[in-house]
């Protein structure tokens, strides 16, 4: 089965509590990273696994390099449909849905995953972010839209290292 | 095109015009070796060696840190240059 090894990106020290005995327990603070290449420029961002995202979202400092027409066709909204806005965590944003029209190409050092026609969410503005720098944003590969679906989301802990694991099979 | 639509706001700066360039100049980079080094990177994150780094941006290439700076693409001009390869071969990101 193909599979693409999510890499279990630890950027924060464990927490650190006790339980009822007195003991530490030093609790981890996990993010699933891959990595994914989009239309507009052959350059890679990092992206996190959010299947409690509805969407994927792409950030604006990434999507304004795609060309309209050859990258990405715009999904209008209805006329008269009250717009939503989307929220994450310490994020209110404004969005558009969109279709690529170039692949979505998720990979890991073995093996690429190629999706095609993905619906995303194009998003006014960039998350918050504690970087000095003008790094890009994250991508956040959500649950709808083609990216995923078809695939199994795997989580397990590692026998030797005792980390998480994750890994996307299809 | 809806009310509520985002422009889209090309990139036109000097520097974005430079990375095109750079972009056009070199072949496409190699999927495997930029995940390597991405890979690389990553764990030495989690090994909290680029602690000293938070906020800023770490350039990685044949799996050694190969430059630190404040600007991302910058980093690209610049070690796409250096190194003679496409700016998307190296690898850039934000330290948090």
């Amino acid at each position: 089965m193909p599979r693409i090894e999510l890499t279990a990106h630890e950027p924060y020290v464990p927490l650190r509590v006790t339980d009822a005995s007195g003991a530490l327990l030093l609790l981890p603070r996990y993010k699933f990273l891959c990595w994914v290449r989009l239309p507009g420029r052959a350059v890679t961002y990092d992206a996190i696994i959010d299947t409690g995202s509805p969407f994927t979202l792409v950030p604006e400092a990434i999507w304004t390099h795609f060309r309209p027409g050859s990258d990405f066709e715009e999904l209008p909204y209805q006329a008269g449909y009250p717009v939503p806005q989307g929220q994450t965590a310490g994020w209110n944003f404004r969005f558009r849905m969109a279709r690529l029209l170039q692949p979505l190409v998720l990979f890991d050092v073995n093996t690429q995953l190629s999706r095609d026609r993905v619906i995303v969410q194009l998003v006014e503005g960039n998350p918050p972010s504690t970087f000095r720098s003008n790094a890009p944003p994250r991508v956040v590969m959500g649950l709808w839209g083609g990216a995923l679906e078809g695939t199994n989301v795997r989580v397990e802990t590692d026998a030797t290292t005792g980390r998480l694991a994750g890994a996307i099979e299809w | 095109m809806s009310t509520n639509a985002v422009s889209i706001a090309p990139a036109n700066s000097a520097r974005e015009d430079r990375l095109r360039e750079l972009m056009a100049l070199y072949p496409e980079p190699d999927w495997r070796a930029y995940a390597a080094d991405r890979a690389w990177l990553a764990e030495q994150q989690n090994a909290r060696a680029l602690d000293a780094h938070v906020g800023r941006v770490v350039a990685a290439y044949e799996q050694r840190v190969v430059a630190v700076g404040d600007d991302y693409t910058d980093l690209l001009i610049e070690l796409s240059e250096r190194f003679g390869v496409h700016p998307g071969r190296i690898v850039v990101v934000g330290i948090e």
